[in-house]
């Protein structure tokens, strides 16, 4: 195995002795960070999303940012903006939060898609311009954002070339009865205190290059086309498929999931148990499935199960 | 006295009802589709709205309809949200003859509450309706068989179904029973080909034939045989990975199987030039899957 000093698998027990049960989502949140990407966590609130962002951020040790976005937030609040300083008679620049290793976007539709578009051209550019000069960020530079589905609200949707932008999208449920006993326990005498530096953002930048060569079998690659093909026919309940991001997606996620279990190579598991937070928020579903009271997970289970497994 | 007498007069309609004393702010008459073909049922919606409460309203005069077919007239009167009455009706038509046919508007005889001298008025929709009747097409419906026909040919499709499975079924049956020849055995030929022939066998046979053949000449189309027979074994169905196959194992052999899905797994799917040694890492899982098999 790779010569990094301390295996992700280590940063993920790190992240559960703070956050309970949520398993989909700690690993979710592993997985963006291996596979370089931004992960959407979307959940009612009290679920621990928050605090599994903060977690993660605190165990990687690298430069964290929270910015709570809310109806009056403007781009520059987020990627910064030129100041006149009239000393000197000229501009400077104040970098705004988004400059950190982690940045942690809280209820992301909650602005609106002025910001929204500004912090998504920079997860997609990995730069921010302000005035004439470009500036690159931070690497690695995750965007965990998190968004209540319940709230609708005084809230702007994220269009979905932006929502396109998201590696995985995690959708956060409660915790089952002996989890919550366990919250109960644990949270007893405050919030416990997060995992501090498990791992340098060296050991992340390392990850990342060892899963972009973790071995990607044909028979697995045809999988995956077909699980994303499988989304584009024609359907009573799909407007619009899956688009070429998505397969590219799926196979970097699958790698990261077989780096994060110890294998240098990808399982058809990798790719069946990732296809529903890759691809359910890509697809445009249509007034049919509000109609017929029609679970949007359920359909894209439904098109994942129709592709057989190699 | 006989002028008294004239101001307190009950004013008697037609059907001989007394006049009630209402204030109508609105009458309308709608249709929910303005060209209907011949026979083809639609709505003719009335509503009022009446300033008083009233339970019961009379006097409230249809319009012709007499060449449509009435096939239901349903009236509702129900209290306004802040005052007064809604009455709406709802006539389920249905027209007789093809041509254009106007409905002329509907009407309701009442004191009008709303004059000083409540002297009596006929408040009335204010403009007839035309309703575009097309001579009847014949239905998609009508041109395809009639339900007779479509049950006898299912029925005979059934039947024909049901034969061929049962002949196919019977086929299977006798194979399985069909000992492997030695020379079946010991046949070494390429994997591909023997994959139609492993197919007909048991799976424990199908399993310990893959395993055999493995062992004697390694290569990755046989441990693939080998990982298609343990998937048939556990009854994994299609579109089923490893882990919910795993999930549903009993528990006497489960680590076996376990161990033995893994490894296969393995082999199939590591980089290219690991795999030889993958193989040969998986056969003693493979063989303790066999015996348990066997046992």
């Amino acid at each position: 195995m790779p010569p990094f000093v301390t295996p992700p698998a280590q940063l993920a027990r790190s992240i559960r002795s703070t956050i309970v049960g949520q398993v989909g989502v700690v690993e979710g949140l592993l997985l963006a960070v291996i596979a370089g990407g931004h992960v959407l966590l979307e959940g009612p609130p009290g679920l621990a999303k928050t605090l599994a962002c903060r977690a993660l951020a605190a165990a990687i040790g690298g430069r964290f940012q929270r910015v709570q976005f809310t109806p009056d937030l403007l781009p520059s609040d987020v990627v910064g903006t030129r100041i006149f300083d009239q000393k000197s008679g000229e501009f400077s620049v104040a970098l705004g939060p988004i400059f950190a290793n982690v940045l942690l976007a809280d209820e992301i539709n909650r602005a609106p898609a002025k910001v929204q578009s500004a912090l998504l051209e920079a997860m997609q550019e990995r730069q921010v311009t302000i005035g004439p000069t470009s500036f690159a960020l931070p690497d690695p530079f995750v965007v965990m954002a998190t968004m209540n589905p319940l709230d609708i609200d005084g809230t702007y949707a994220l269009p979905q070339a932006q929502m396109d932008r998201f590696l995985l999208n995690v959708i956060v449920d409660y915790p089952s009865h002996a989890e919550e006993l366990v919250i109960l326990e644990r949270f007893a005498g405050g919030e416990p205190p997060l995992p501090t530096n498990v791992v340098t953002m060296e050991d992340v930048l390392a990850w990342r290059k060892e899963a972009r060569a973790i071995f990607l079998d044909e028979k697995i690659k045809a999988y995956i086309v077909n699980i994303v093909l499988a989304t584009r026919v024609k359907h009573r309940y799909l407007d619009r498929g899956a688009s070429p991001r998505a397969t590219l997606a799926l196979a970097s996620l699958a790698r990261a999931r077989a780096l994060l279990e110890g294998r240098d190579y990808v399982l058809p598991d990798d790719v069946r148990s990732l296809a529903r937070v890759v691809l359910g928020h890509r697809l445009v579903f249509n007034y049919r499935t509000v109609t017929d009271q029609i679970a949007i997970g359920a359909i894209v289970d439904e098109l994942i199960a129709s592709v057989p497994v190699p | 006295m006989a002028a008294f007498w004239k101001g307190r007069l009950f004013i008697c309609t037609e059907a001989g009802g007394v006049l009630q004393h209402l204030a109508i702010s609105v009458l309308t008459m709608s249709l929910d589709r303005a060209t209907v073909t011949v026979g083809q049922p639609f709505h003719l919606k009335i509503h009022a709205h009446i300033h008083q409460r009233i339970s019961r309203l009379d006097n409230l005069t249809l319009p012709d309809l007499v060449a449509f077919t009435e096939l239901s007239d349903e009236r509702h009167l129900t209290p306004g949200r802040h005052a007064g009455t809604e009455y709406n009706e709802t006539l389920t038509l249905q027209a007789n003859d093809a041509g254009t046919i106007s409905i002329p508007p509907v009407s309701i005889d009442a004191f009008n509450t709303q004059d000083p001298e409540q002297r009596p008025s006929r408040f009335s929709s204010t403009e007839s309706l035309v309703v575009h009747v097309l001579p009847r097409t014949r239905a998609p419906s009508d041109l395809l068989p009639s339900r007779w026909w479509w049950e006898m040919l299912l029925a005979g499709v059934a039947g024909v179904g049901a034969l061929i499975l049962a002949g196919w079924l019977a086929l299977r049956t006798l194979r399985h029973f069909r000992k492997p020849s030695p020379a079946e055995l010991s046949e070494s030929a390429p994997a591909p080909t023997r994959s139609y022939e492993l197919g007909q066998l048991a799976p424990a046979q199908r399993l310990r034939q893959a395993v055999t053949l493995l062992e004697r000449a390694p290569s990755i189309a046989q441990a693939e045989e080998v990982r298609l027979a343990l998937r048939a074994i556990v009854g994994a169905q299609e579109a089923e990975t490893l882990e919910d196959v795993l999930n549903r194992i009993p528990e006497p052999g489960r680590a076996t199987w376990e161990q033995a899905l893994r490894a296969a797994e393995r082999a199939v799917f590591i980089e290219v030039s690991q795999r030889p040694a993958a193989i040969l890492e998986a056969l003693p899982y493979f063989e303790r899957a066999c015996t348990l098999l066997e046992e």
